[in-house]
């Protein structure tokens, strides 16, 4: 075993980094203690401004956290520009709510309307991010979604089974082959029911591979099976270290209980390095389990625009025992966060968040010793690589709780320190610390646009802030998130912006605007449109009913539905509104809600189709209208349904326009029929 | 015809080529809400859109003023057009080759002619779309007209309407040019090789002749008629307040041209019941159902007593007399008259003072 501290080391380092975070604590800002608006030169207001019409330099896509959607910022400006709801509902424009969008959010658990959206990793082609595709994890009920960056929209969403708190989750390999999931909470697998004081017994890792470069068609490659440890972070290998994947790990303890202090015993985790070339060959000879279970993969039909659900029923598993050369751990201080793979593919850096120094460790170094079995022991039969042989450089005191770690490929890495709040430089190489900047306050991640990329483009950082307290107006108990972007591209760090941000974002990603901002879609086309009950034109229209069920086929332009009145729905019928958004215009969405309706308004883009579900349970007159102000007769665009008593005999109908023949039109009619003048 | 003449023709020909290719204008919209733009290209065959739904965006913003659809299948001079320019391209090749200057005088009289009545027909359609407008319209602004320019740009509520010719109307006005130079230069220049033949007197004074004539017809559809009334900036001939509502007016042009504005057929007949008949070359009233449309008086049809309160307060209005009497009725109330009676009952004094009566205060 590796594990060979001396209890006393390893107690001594445990009080050290205690008494640390109660300092730290202890002077935590409290307003006016501290001066929070250190290093803001006076030029930064103009390096953040962008004037009224303006673009910003970069599409910055930051996690939601806890409110499970992603959000799209511009740099340098921090404006909020859009919210893409993936794994939670948003009843803003009806995702998870209508008929079409509910299915993207069904799991084997039943239809899950929240998640915790940790990580994004955009695509990438040759290590360096394309700004196709954005994926995203669910770490609740876990999950990897796919958002299209042509129409920032969600399009897939596939069920990580066998695992549980899917942390280590979207990293993505250079050439997009595999986005990665892997289990922050161990668990048996298969699930069972055990005594959770068998922790050691039954409780399993689980690392995932899914393919990630077929739209509409991701698939759990395979799934490694692994100690039961609790994996953080990723980072692909990229360059030289292509084909491989690097997952931080804690609780090397294997604790089940209290793990704030029992997971934090080991003066070193691990990072487990996967070959993930190697397991691809390994599951190609046959060496893995194909193993019963159940798991669901939604993705959105481009045409009908609902979602489609696919029921998995098994996966492909590999025990690392059965594929030797496939993961090894490299001995790592200590219940480290990042795994963060340099620009080069040389360096992996390690933020050990209760760490005195930063491990950075050396791939080729890590090759050699592999080669020459310099292994110090084995976890469950995986090597546990040398130490020292393995190390590239540890970076010295650098503050307090590094986390996270991105580069600006001029040489330079940047750390997040959650303890001692700050930003630290140093350089890769000589590991000297350069340059340090405050956050404010406790930064967790950090991103450089392109920073985790073989091309990182070094102009800006943002530091994603855990704490906000007096940064801004203050708003009752609960505070926006708050983020804070940095000028990089000088010796020192400047503080430039602060701006609040939504949900909690844990991590972002970046990329020029120019490479996504003119593949931008601006409606859909209708005659694409392929939704069953799709009306492409008024004429397209109208109304049925199968027993209880009603289908209403409306369409919407400005300024009215058509149909706007419709009579013949009963007590205790379900009426479908179908509305087709006839538009054919940029930013011409139009709305639709219904006294009484149990769920959200559906926001319909032009050229597509949103159904609404709704149970009139009264009989009497329902007003429904467009709810997104689309036109100077907006407050027009309305209309009626007629709700009658069960077994009424008002005959089902829908219609709009005139009702009579109106004499302007037939004096206009007549005119019309002059010979001109 | 001179060897340079000969080939200026020939190219010139050519380049009518390029309406085939290249569209022959452009009519772009601009608003606060359309940055981007929304515009429409004409063809020598058809419409389209600068962007893919252009046109039926267009039509959309229309019907809420009410101006019928643009629909390239209504108008027949898109099916017309191509044959045109085929015929034009192949003639002026003939005539190029054979060099005759007889020939050519006759030909280029006929082609500047066709393209100036094609300008014509364009202007006239856009005439129409802008001033045949859907009285049950959302967006009703008396006296307003949504014409576009036929060249140049122009305000029309929120959009800025820019009128210009494509790469194909540049092509065909460089052709146009270049075959009325040639012409004015075979008709003009002293030129001692030239015989003048008996033919080529004929044809000279057959050219210039159409060519008066077909200047003369343009000219007398574009001027002399009544022109738009400004709201808000004319004022009334007789009473001198200000036009604001253009579906009561009048005017009255003059036998030297000048054009009488009026707001109300109360003061275009008080005007007119005293005014010298010999001055007066033609009066007009605005259609009421189309305002902005004007109808010559003795052929329109008048309600007095109607629903709606004209400016001068005698609820007089004008309709076209096409419009059935029952439905003007029904619709508007009053009672129908024709415009002597009108003119008789404004010579009368009960009935000017009765119109003064009602005048508002301060009249």
């Amino acid at each position: 075993m590796s594990r060979m501290l001396t209890q006393g080391r390893a107690a001594l380092t445990a009080v050290a980094v205690a008494s640390a975070i109660v300092l730290a604590y202890a002077c935590a800002p409290t307003g006016a203690t501290r001066p929070n608006t250190a290093l803001v030169g006076g030029d930064a207001a103009q390096a953040v401004y962008v004037a009224p019409g303006k673009h910003d330099e970069f599409y910055a896509f930051l996690s939601g956290g806890f409110n499970g959607q992603v959000g799209v910022y511009g740099l340098p400006s921090g404006r909020l520009l859009k919210l893409i709801p993936v794994f939670s509902q948003h009843a803003e424009n009806g995702w998870g709510y209508n008929e079409e969008t509910k299915a993207m959010l069904e799991t084997s658990y039943g239809n899950v309307p929240w998640d915790d959206l940790h990580h994004t990793a955009l695509s990438q082609t040759d290590g360096v991010d394309d700004g196709r595709w954005l994926f995203v994890n669910a770490n609740n009920t876990p999950r990897i979604g796919r958002i299209d960056l042509t129409r920032m929209e969600t399009d897939e969403i596939i069920e990580i089974p066998n695992a549980a708190g899917n942390h280590a989750s979207p990293f993505i390999t250079q050439n997009s082959e595999y986005v990665v999931a892997a289990t922050r909470f161990s668990v048996p697998i298969p699930n069972r029911d055990v005594p959770i004081s068998e922790y050691k017994q039954h409780f399993r890792g689980s690392i995932s591979f899914v393919t990630a470069d077929k739209p509409g068609k991701m698939r759990i490659a395979f799934q490694l099976l692994v100690p039961g440890f609790n994996y953080d972070l990723a980072r692909a290998g990229k360059g030289p270290s292509n084909g491989w994947m690097f997952f931080t790990s804690y609780n090397s303890e294997q604790a089940n209980t209290l793990l704030e202090a029992n997971a934090s015993r080991n003066d070193k985790d691990f990072v487990a390095a996967v070959n993930w070339k190697k397991a691809e060959q390994c599951v190609a000879a046959g060496k893995g389990v194909t193993m019963p279970t159940e798991y669901l993969h939604n993705v959105m039909d481009e045409f009908t625009r609902s979602a489609r659900v696919i029921k998995e029923t098994s996966v492909v598993t590999l025990e690392t025992a059965a594929c030797p050369g496939v993961m090894y751990f490299l001995p790592t201080p200590k219940s480290p966060h990042g795994a963060d793979v340099d620009p080069t593919g040389e360096y992996i850096v390690a933020g050990g968040k209760l760490a005195a120094v930063i491990p950075v460790h050396s791939f080729s170094k890590m090759i050699a010793a592999i080669d020459k079995k310099d292994f110090e022991g084995e976890v469950e039969g995986i090597p546990v690589l040398r130490y020292s042989s393995v190390l590239a450089g540890e970076v010295k005191n650098p503050g307090l709780g590094p986390l996270h770690t991105e580069f600006d490929g001029k040489g330079n890495a940047y750390t997040s320190m959650f303890l001692s709040s700050e930003i630290v430089k140093w350089k890769l190489g000589t590991w000297e610390v350069v340059d340090r900047s405050p956050t404010f306050y406790s930064v967790g991640h950090l991103m450089i646009p392109g920073g985790g990329t073989a091309k990182p483009t070094g102009k800006y950082a943002i530091a994603m802030n855990k704490i906000t307290k007096d940064r801004y107006l203050p708003t009752g108990p609960e505070l926006a998130h708050s983020a804070q972007l940095y000028s990089i591209e000088g010796d020192k760090m400047k503080l430039l912006l602060d701006f609040p941000t939504l949900g909690e974002p844990h991590y972002a990603n970046a990329i020029e605007a120019s490479v996504i901002r003119d593949r931008q879609v601006r409606f859909f086309s209708l005659k694409d449109n392929r939704h069953p009950q799709v009306a492409r034109t008024e004429r397209e229209t109208g109304i049925s009913r199968t027993g209880k069920a009603v289908h209403v086929r409306m369409a919407s332009l400005r300024s009215h539905f058509s149909p706007d009145n419709i009579e013949g729905a009963q007590v205790g019928d379900t009426v479908y509104f179908h509305v087709t958004n006839i538009e054919q215009d940029w930013d011409m969405p139009h709305g639709f809600a219904i006294t009484g309706a149990n769920t959200s308004e559906i926001l319909i883009m032009p050229g597509e189709t949103r159904t609404m579900k709704w149970v009139p349970t009264r009989a009497g007159i329902y007003p429904f209208y467009c709810t997104d102000f689309c036109s100077a007769l907006h407050q027009e665009m309305q209309g009626y349904v007629r709700v009658s008593e069960a077994g009424s005999s008002v005959a089902l109908r829908a219609n709009s326009g005139r009702t009579g023949q109106n004499v302007d039109a037939a004096v206009a009619a007549a005119a019309a029929q002059l010979p001109k003048k | 015809m001179p060897r340079m003449a000969r080939w200026l023709v020939g190219l010139g020909a050519l380049a009518v080529l390029g309406v085939f290719v290249f569209p022959l204008w452009r009519v772009t919209l601009e608003a606060p809400q359309y940055p981007e733009g929304i515009g429409m290209l004409i063809h020598v065959d058809g419409v389209s859109g600068v962007e893919e739904h252009d046109l039926d965006n267009i039509n959309g913003l229309n019907h809420y003023i009410g101006m019928q659809r643009i629909e390239p299948e209504a108008i027949p001079e898109l099916r017309l057009m191509p044959w045109i320019a085929g015929l034009i391209v192949i003639s002026g090749l003939l005539v190029a080759w054979r060099g005759s200057r007889g020939l050519y005088v006759g030909w280029a009289t006929v082609v500047l002619a066709t393209l100036g009545a094609g300008v014509y027909d364009f202007w006239r359609w856009e005439y129409d779309y802008g001033h045949d407008l859907d009285p049950a319209a959302a967006i009703r602004i008396p006296g307003l007209s949504y014409q576009p320019p036929l060249f140049g740009s122009k305000q029309i509520l929120n959009f800025v309407a820019h009128s210009y010719p494509a790469a194909g109307g540049w092509l065909l006005i460089l052709a146009g040019t270049v075959f009325g130079l040639v012409l004015v230069y075979l008709l003009f220049a002293p030129s001692p090789q030239i015989v003048r033949t008996e033919s080529a007197r004929r044809a000279t004074l057959a050219s210039v002749a159409t060519l008066l004539i077909g200047t003369t017809m343009l000219a007398s559809c574009a001027g002399s008629g009544p022109r738009l009334l400004v709201l808000g900036s004319d004022e009334c001939a007789q009473c001198r307040m200000m036009i604001t509502d253009a579906r009561f007016g009048g005017e009255v042009i003059t036998r030297t041209g000048k054009v009488q504005v009026f707001d109300a057929v109360e003061c275009l007949a008080a005007y007119v019941a005293s005014a010298d008949p010999a001055l007066i070359r033609s009066v007009w009233v605005s259609n009421f159902a189309h305002p902005g449309e004007w109808i010559e008086a003795s052929t329109a049809r008048f309600i007095i007593g109607a629903s709606i309160g004209s400016p001068m307060g005698r609820s007089l209005l004008a309709l076209d007399a096409g419009v059935p009497a029952e439905a003007a009725q029904r619709r508007y109330g009053g009672r129908l008259i024709g415009w002597s009676e009108m003119l008789r009952a404004a010579r009368s004094p009960a009935a000017s003072g009765a119109a003064n009566a009602a005048t508002p205060a301060g009249y």
